[in-house]
């Protein structure tokens, strides 16, 4: 059979089957069993659990548990409250500095934990109520929730970038190092929006009033909740971008550092450390099964011909290389609208940046745009998942109309960060060609 | 009829349920194993042979043989634009329909699985390394694994079949 036409039946059924609702680990992996034996016979299903185990045998993947578990033993010690107190403390005072300082917190989550929902559930529960009794605007509440939250995948460590470094054989430590200003870009420029709306529109974003403000003693005494967590976080990327351990090691010294963290605030219990592995089990599950089903799907369409087959066809276009650029970003988006993250990264990584590497792009800075791009996938309906978070959190009364509303402005300042990275590819890029030289 | 379904539906969440928590703790040895070999490279100034392979497995371990746990929490990601539209009926019906795809990757991989660490089982073959440890012990937990899988996935099946004849599990 032609390549183009397999290429087409593969693609066309991997939509179908995800349609299905079945767990896409599994759609993944059944298509590329069940094509690998129509097209080359059952001796050739050996290969498949080979694959598998030759998955698992990859040392980066076992970060992902840790610091998923990292994440997890914080979130579980009450630090989410301790920063949210900090924040209200500080920033009360200031119109909009509730919201602005969710998203400071968001980043600071962000760079906690490696992926994206656990910043929109716990600030949603807090933030969200707290905001909304001060008087501030439901849509900007909403918002800056959702947005910041979606920087989970973006400031490291990223369970995302994981494995996009993984699928494109890049440097965990390079993307993560990559991820740090665009993340901090992208947060800042959600921060001075809010600003500038809660100046200019004074009643959406009231400040608390002088008589209720805590005094310097207790803005300090906030302070010392969240130092420690706050070291920690700079001890395991410092230990990464300074090659002084290996991002596994490195998640493993923020995961035991994350217990001595609860236990000097006392909150570590049986409890805490049973439910956290549990939690941790079952997320690394998802993660990782994925990557099984789909290390079987890309080795089937490699080895179809599909990825070389894509690369021709797409350089054949007699257009620009940024044209072809944001053909991509385009075709992200609209996937992102429609599918996990995870699985997006996961599928189209083998095929892109092939081809992204044959139009001179930096692979690196490649996948800072496309983890970029995931984020606006978090937030944009039908299927994003921190719309669905808002909705289970928010009051009765707001609608599912509301939320996307409340998210138009930030999709729209995510795009706005994605733009100035592909014009600016030093911004994402300086800081791991300083600690790689 | 429906009673036995029920006990041997419960039978298959109780293993999985114990074989997850069992495995949940192979995390904190992952944590121990990885702090242990910093130290030793940089207070010591002695890396060890053997805490990269190991931790290789254990983590392979951990994955394979959580699977089965996973799927019986539903927390396997799936797709649910077309699929969240169904009523409990037809999302039964559907998952009865989808079975065959999840039988055929994970039936694979538990009789392809199995007959690899059969052959290193056989050949009682050792890694290639200078630590040189067993390889069947790790290459087990992967027919082992997506047995337990395979099992949880029976066991959904019987649900949704359930579900399908009378409304309600």
């Amino acid at each position: 059979m032609e390549v183009g036409v397999t290429t087409l039946i593969l693609f066309a059924s991997l939509v179908a089957a995800l349609l299905t609702g079945l767990p896409l680990a599994f759609v993944l992996g059944a298509i590329g069993v069940i094509f690998t034996y129509f097209m080359w016979g059952p001796f050739a299903l050996m290969a498949i659990p080979a694959n598998t185990l030759g998955v698992m045998q990859n040392f980066i993947l076992s970060a992902i548990p840790l610091f998923i578990f990292m994440g997890l033993v914080l979130q579980k010690s009450g630090l989410a409250n301790a920063l949210y107190d900090t924040v209200h403390k500080w920033a009360g005072g200031l119109r909009g500095g509730l919201a602005m300082g969710t998203v400071v917190i968001c980043m600071i989550f962000a760079a906690m934990t490696g992926t994206s929902g656990g910043a929109t559930v716990s600030m949603g529960v807090l933030a969200l109520p707290s905001m909304l009794d001060r008087g501030y605007d439901k849509s900007i509440v909403m918002g800056s929730i959702a947005a910041g939250g979606a920087l989970g995948i973006l400031i490291p460590p990223s369970v995302l970038m994981i494995v996009y470094a993984l699928f494109a054989n890049e440097s965990v430590g390079a993307l993560f190092a990559a991820g740090v200003f665009p993340g901090l870009l992208m947060g800042g420029v959600f921060i001075l929006y809010i600003a500038i709306r809660c100046f200019f529109q004074k009643d959406i974003g009231p400040a608390i009033p002088m008589d209720e403000r805590p005094s310097w003693a207790e803005k300090f005494r906030a302070l010392r909740s969240v130092i420690l967590p706050i070291v920690l976080i700079f001890i395991v990327l410092g230990v990464i971008f300074f090659g002084v351990a290996t991002p596994t090691e490195a998640a493993a010294i923020g995961a035991l550092g994350s217990i001595v963290c609860a236990m000097i605030s006392g909150s570590m219990n049986w409890k805490v450390l049973k439910e956290s592995s549990y939690e941790t089990l079952k997320l690394s599950c998802m993660v990782v099964w994925i990557i099984i089903g789909g290390s079987c799907f890309a080795a089937l369409y490699t080895a179809i011909g599909a990825v070389d087959f894509i690369k021709e066809v797409i350089n054949a276009l007699p257009v620009s290389k940024y044209v072809i650029l944001f053909g991509i970003q385009l075709s992200f988006l609209v996937l992102g609208m429609l599918m996990d993250p995870g699985a997006i990264i996961m599928i189209c990584t083998p095929v892109f940046v092939p081809l992204i590497k044959s139009l001179g792009f930096d692979p690196v800075w490649f996948g800072i745009l496309f983890i970029m791009n995931m984020e606006m996938g978090y937030l944009t309906p039908p299927f994003g998942f921190n719309l669905f978070y808002m909705k289970a959190i928010v009051p009765p009364g707001v609608t599912m109309g509301d939320i996307y509303k409340s998210i138009i402005p930030f999709v729209l300042l995510q795009a706005l960060c994605l733009f100035i990275i592909i014009i600016f590819p030093q911004i994402a890029l300086w800081l791991p060609k300083l600690l790689i030289h | 009829m429906i009673h036995i379904l029920k006990k041997v539906i419960g039978g298959i969440d109780a293993v999985n349920e114990r074989t997850g928590k069992i495995a949940s703790f192979l995390m904190p040895l992952l944590i121990i194993f990885e702090t242990y070999e910093v130290i030793s490279r940089y207070a010591f100034s002695h890396p060890t042979i053997w805490i990269t392979e190991l931790s290789a497995m254990i983590f392979g371990a951990f994955i394979l043989l959580g699977g089965g746990y996973t799927l019986r929490h539903g927390a396997h990601a799936n797709m649910d634009i077309l699929y969240g539209l169904l009523p409990k009926r037809g999302k039964a019906l559907m998952d009865l329909i989808t079975f065959f795809l999840f039988l055929a990757f994970v039936g694979v991989l538990f009789w392809q699985g199995g007959q690899l660490a059969w052959r290193s089982l056989a050949m009682l073959e050792h890694d290639s390394t200078e630590w040189a440890p067993p390889l069947y012990y790790f290459k087990m937990t992967l027919p082992i694994g997506a047995g337990l899988l395979l099992l949880q996935g029976v066991a959904k099946f019987l649900k949704d079949l359930i579900i399908l004849v009378k409304g309600e599990f």
